[in-house]
């Protein structure tokens, strides 16, 4: 059996944000609360506003640091379940018919897509690593997976 | 929860939009750094028209070609225009295309956010632009907007206002973006002190920007509110202090002159060790360098007002403190140049680029030392020696930086190289003519030639015919750019993915990934 | 040199040639002129040692520059060297600085202690920047003028006007009635706006101050020799900001006294005929 655990990078601890938060709050509050002192008392909403868009930023990035993909490889399926705060799903495809493909953008520059499913169905993995580990992951994979089934074929157009 | 294979539909085969909505709609950290940088590019030739008009006008004394409100419309409006919708955006694109390249992040940490504040930027620029066409024309009180002349401007002022806000939110959530992207986004290893230089000094920069931007919009809101809600922020006749604009308007815009200089030295500092073929000297003192300018630029700000009648306890404090500027502006050059030493030197267009920089922003510094004496500044203050100053700093400075940037990385956007005779013909002429430009604008200074003037008394006519040829030669030399860039987007020599001989950094090592992050777990034994 | 001025102005096209010719000009002021104040000349004495510090830092900064660009070039068979840092070359390059910044610091802090010191004054007039024009009140002498672009120049600088700047006198720098003050006296300026801010600036005083409406900013000056100073605004007022240039007639005392006089004698007059004294247009 072969476990893959994929999660987005995050450099980030939620204790650390909040520090970090904490730290850089002072600065337009202090700002603003000096102009405020002498009358200029509008300023201090614009620090507020700003301030609200930091925190709602911070939370939206380290939620999108819960995100889970676990790719499950046994002797009979693939199994790749999707974790997220409140959405979990799961997918089951049978190993033999599964293959791994790693579809090359459309565009140069955008993101490589890395496709694991059977012919018609397939779920995409990966799609929050950065395209050096996108790509390792899918050596791996394609080892693991029939090889005339894993899109050795596209291996060119791509590294 | 869980689904079957069943309900999964295969929506990945639609790719992205294609053609104009392609852009609109990209969240993807590339296009949106290219169309930042396609902005800055059509808005330096938008702002730079503008100041071949004043150039024009000043060619020679008398009054040729625009009337005088006309000539101040043009200088108010080629400020706003090279300082947020230019220069701002450029570094901002190159931070979008680089800053995760650089920290090992697959795009920003906020997609869609980022997509919002590019597009931001258009509307608010064409709407600036768009004053000119109102009763009583573009907003004429300079780019400090200083009460209470500003408030004598026509329909358009609430309209530059609208404008100012929206150039401020955009700048704002880019600046959030960045900061949050390195803080989150970083590789494995890539610890905060491993950090290039570039990323350093856009951390720095976004702190900047925090502090400063809410400060310039409750102040232009206070300009409107007094305009037409019947406040007295700054009208004396109600109780008000028009000085106080002054305050507000420096506490903002000098943390905003660092916020267009940081990344310019983020980026020499990526340039000059990859040709120097030798690490960059000092990496931590680079980044100890910065944060402390970043700290001063909060405390010297009414060293734009020694004029104005402070307290001779202000003066002084103002003084000591800008004087202060110099020293980790002085280490910064001192690393540069020995990165430089004993190492192993080529001098292809970016490098030309960075060490013209090291040189000319060097002189720029130097007449900033000079302005930061409070008794003397009584003769620089308000002349053309302060705009040779900022130009200094802000052309040969800011924008070269910006250039060199741009042929640095050109290879690695396009995948092609861009031609190299070319851009050191570039080069050789914008150097020759930024000088010619720039250069005597200090004598006319020193001589008592006043700034925001449409004419001047005879005895300034040498230096001004010299200065407004420079503009021009200046000006079109700028063609050639871009001619450069649509020769290397359409083709050209194929670049590899290191592209220099000896580059640092990880942006060189892609495609092929550098810290390694491993998802494989053993099994686990049921 | 009138002639050359005139082809100057009308032959825009040739500029090449025209800058060849106007090397004959001699107009090429290049620094700071000392000025005729005491002000004035301890700020150009200090400008002088700034200046000098920069060209010094310069010339180190620069030729290390230059040297390091030739000297290490990439040559064949030369590594380059690999070392990145070194502590005691930070602290020498951040301590020397801070010395050179002292060694400025106090004579400029001097400096600004004197030129901000107004006491002891003789003698005080008010000065109120107008879009566009100044107006000179001599306190306590009940005297009180507005001074503003003189018509020569006035008619010169319409757009296109076809006059030729070079064939006006003080061209832009010339009022209809100049600040008249007396030599070799501590004169004490208040300085305010009744619109927009202005600032009031004669280089050759060393003296340049902003008019800013609701406040009164002061400061001095003494002037020791008799003569005809010019100056202009120097803060953006509006669309004729570069159109209200300041000239100071600075006469013997006794000359002061007498025209002094024939103002007062003349303001009688006027103020039966015009009881108030609010700004035209």
């Amino acid at each position: 059996m072969h476990l893959f655990e994929l999660s987005p990078n995050c450099s980030l601890t939620s204790g650390t944000a909040v520090l970090f938060y904490l730290s850089i709050m002072g600065l337009p509050l202090t700002i603003a609360g000096a102009f405020a002192a002498v009358g200029l008392w509008p300023i201090l909403p614009f620090a507020g506003l700003e301030l609200l868009a930091i925190a709602v930023a911070l939370r939206i990035s380290l939620r999108r640091g819960s995100a889970r993909e676990v790719i499950c490889i046994d002797e009979r399926d693939v199994v790749v379940t999707r974790a997220a705060k409140r959405h979990n799903a799961q997918y089951r495809f049978a190993r033999p018919w599964t293959q791994v493909e790693l579809r090359p953008a459309p565009v140069a520059h955008w993101p490589s897509r890395l496709l694991l499913g059977s012919m018609r169905r397939s779920v995409e993995v990966g799609a929050f690593l950065t395209e050096g580990e996108r790509r390792r992951l899918w050596r791996r994979l394609a080892e693991l997976l029939p090889a005339e089934r894993s899109g050795n074929d596209r291996r060119q157009g791509i590294s | 929860m869980s689904a079957t294979a069943q309900d999964i539909h295969d929506h990945h085969d639609h790719g992205p939009a294609s053609g104009l909505m392609r852009w609109v709609t990209t969240t993807n950290h590339k296009d949106i750094g290219t169309l930042y940088l396609v902005f800055a590019l059509v808005m330096l030739f938008v702002g730079g028209g503008m100041a071949l008009v004043i150039r024009a006008e000043l060619f020679q004394p008398g009054i040729q070609f625009v009337n005088p409100d006309f000539f101040n419309q043009m200088t108010t409006v080629h400020a706003l225009i090279m300082v947020f919708g230019m220069i701002m955006p450029a570094f901002a694109g190159f931070a979008n295309w680089m800053i995760p390249m650089m920290i090992g992040a697959p795009d920003m940490a906020l997609p869609r956010l980022n997509n919002w504040s590019f597009w931001l930027l258009p509307f608010a620029g064409v709407m600036l632009l768009a004053t000119f066409l109102m009763p009583g024309g573009a907003p004429a009180a300079g780019w400090t907007l200083y009460p209470p002349l500003s408030l004598q401007g026509g329909n358009s002022f609430p309209f530059t206002i609208f404008s100012i806000h929206l150039l401020g939110i955009s700048s704002i959530m880019a600046s959030i973006n960045i900061i949050v992207t390195i803080l989150n986004m970083r590789a494995p290893g890539m610890t905060l002190l491993k950090m290039p230089l570039f990323v350093w000094a856009w951390l720095i920069t976004a702190y900047l920007l925090i502090g400063a931007m809410p400060v310039l919009a409750g102040g232009v809101t206070m300009l409107l509110t007094d305009q037409f809600f019947g406040t007295s922020f700054f009208n004396a006749a109600g109780g008000g202090d028009p000085v106080l604009f002054q305050h507000i308007f420096w506490f903002f815009g000098h943390p905003e002159v660092y916020i267009i200089i940081l990344p310019a030295f983020g980026i020499v500092s990526q340039i000059i060790p990859t040709f120097s073929r030798k690490p960059l000297f000092g990496h931590e003192s680079m980044v100890f360098a910065t944060a402390a300018i970043g700290f001063l630029s909060y405390i010297v700000w009414a060293h734009h007002m020694f004029t104005v009648g402070m307290p001779l306890a202000g003066q002084l404090f103002f003084m000591m403190s800008t004087m202060l500027i110099a020293v980790p502006t002085g280490v910064k050059i001192f690393n540069w140049i020995s990165t430089m030493w004993r190492g192993s030197l080529t001098f292809e267009t970016p490098m030309l680029f960075a060490v013209g920089f090291l040189f000319m922003f060097t002189i720029g510094g130097f007449s900033g030392l000079m302005m930061a004496v409070a008794p003397v500044d009584f003769q620089y203050h308000d002349t053309y020696f302060i705009v040779a100053h900022f130009h200094y700093v802000l052309v040969p400075g800011a924008l070269f930086a910006a250039l060199g940037g741009a042929y640095y990385w050109l290879p690695k956007w396009t995948g092609h190289m861009y031609d190299e005779t070319l851009g050191k013909v570039h080069f050789w002429l914008s150097t020759i003519f930024v000088n010619l430009l720039f250069f005597p604008q200090h004598f006319l200074g020193l001589a008592g030639m006043p700034r925001r003037i449409p004419d001047y008394a005879v005895q300034f006519a040498d230096w001004n015919m010299w200065s407004s040829i420079g503009a021009f030669g200046f000006g079109f030399s700028q063609l050639l750019f871009v001619y450069v860039v649509i020769k290397c987007v359409r083709g050209g020599e194929k670049a590899s993915s290191k592209v220099w001989d000896r580059p640092f950094g990880l942006e060189w090592t892609v495609p092929s990934p550098a810290p390694y992050h491993t998802f494989e777990k053993a099994p686990e034994i049921k | 040199m009138s002639l050359m001025r005139t082809l100057n102005y009308r032959v825009l096209a040739a500029a090449p040639m025209l800058l060849f010719l106007s090397v004959a000009r001699a107009d090429w002021q290049m620094n700071l002129p000392p000025g005729v104040t005491e002000i004035s000349r301890r700020i150009y004495d200090l400008h002088m040692l700034v200046l000098w510090v920069c060209v010094v830092i310069g010339v180190i900064v620069f030729g290390a520059m230059a040297y390091a660009l030739v000297a290490f070039r990439r040559k064949e068979g030369v590594k380059p060297a690999t070392w990145d840092h070194s502590t005691t070359a930070e602290i020498v390059w951040t301590v020397i600085p801070v010395l050179i910044l002292v060694a400025i610091a106090v004579p400029s802090a001097r400096a600004l202690v004197f030129i901000e010191d107004t006491r002891g004054a003789d003698f005080s007039i008010k000065i109120t920047g107008y879009q566009w024009k100044w107006n000179y009140e001599y306190l306590d002498e009940g005297v009180s003028f507005f001074s503003s672009l003189a018509e020569p120049s006035n008619e010169a600088r319409q757009k296109n006007s076809g006059i030729d700047p070079g064939s006006v006198e003080n061209y832009l720098l010339e009022v209809d009635q100049p600040l008249v003050l007396p030599a070799g006296v501590k004169i004490r300026y208040l300085l305010t706006s009744n619109d927009v801010n202005h600032a009031w600036w004669v280089q050759a005083f060393g003296v340049k101050r902003d008019a800013i409406p609701g406040y009164i900013n002061e400061g001095w000056f003494q002037v020791d020799e008799p003569g005809t100073y010019r100056g202009q605004c120097a803060e953006l007022c509006g669309k004729d900001h570069g159109f209200m240039p300041i000239v100071v007639e600075v006469l013997p005392k006794e000359d002061f006294e007498a025209w002094l006089a024939e103002q007062r004698a003349a303001t009688a007059v006027a103020a039966v005929s015009h009881p108030t004294t609010a700004p035209a247009d």
